[in-house]
């Protein structure tokens, strides 16, 4: 019967300190996150406050994925995202209709009763960060960091 | 129709028209999910800088400004 040699103390500390690496990143970016969604909702609409959480926010999560290039090993889609490119053509020609028209509003002016709430200017922080993360967890051809 | 009404309209179209798309694909019908297709967006530097500078402006645009 062979025996197994028991794991060195020296990959053990390695193995430790890679695991509270990774703690620390977690307790980080649950942080970062839960200070950007109160600063929304205490501060509101149209307020330095928000607009420096969220700027600040939004930056450090696009700067990430910039470096990181999340995204760069997706597979292509080909011919399947076509209805998509037409999709998003109308979404931008009808935002910019509504724009160049003042009787129409648009889709912000739209959605601002709703954001007037805390609550749900919060909930839609929520989402919006973790659409955030969800593009930076896209796959990268660069092997990451521990 | 002229006003919010004919805006609101626009918005639902939008919609409905992408969920759409969306069902056709997780039924196999030919298009790519939303999720893929934005992912192959990012294939390319621009296209990534796109992406992330389109989300990073929702935010501001829609949370904070």
């Amino acid at each position: 019967m062979r025996r197994r040699r028991p794991p060195s103390g020296g990959r053990q500390d390695e193995h430790a300190r890679v695991r509270s690496a990774h703690f620390a990143r977690r307790v980080t970016v649950a942080a970062g996150s839960m200070a950007c969604v109160a600063a929304v909702m205490a501060w509101g609409e149209l307020s330095l406050g928000a607009l420096l959480a969220v700027a600040t926010a939004g930056t450090i999560i696009a700067g990430t994925g910039l470096v990181r290039r999340s995204g760069e090993a997706a597979p292509p889609v080909g011919r399947g995202g076509l209805p998509w490119l037409v999709w998003a053509t109308a979404a931008v020609s009808w935002e910019v209709i509504t724009l160049a028209d003042d009787d129409l509003p648009t889709l912000s002016d739209l959605t601002d009763p709703a954001l007037a709430s805390p609550a749900l200017r919060g909930a839609a922080t929520v989402c919006w960060l973790a659409a955030g993360a969800w593009l930076l967890t896209r796959p990268s051809a660069r092997p990451r960091a521990r | 129709m002229s006003g919010v009404p004919l805006s609101v309209v626009g918005v639902v179209c939008l919609v409905v028209g992408g969920l759409a798309i969306e069902a056709c694909a997780r039924r196999g019908l030919g298009p790519a999910t939303a999720g893929r297709a934005l992912a192959a967006v990012m294939r390319t530097a621009t296209g990534r800088a796109i992406v992330l500078l389109a989300w990073l402006w929702i935010g501001v645009h829609f949370l904070a400004r």
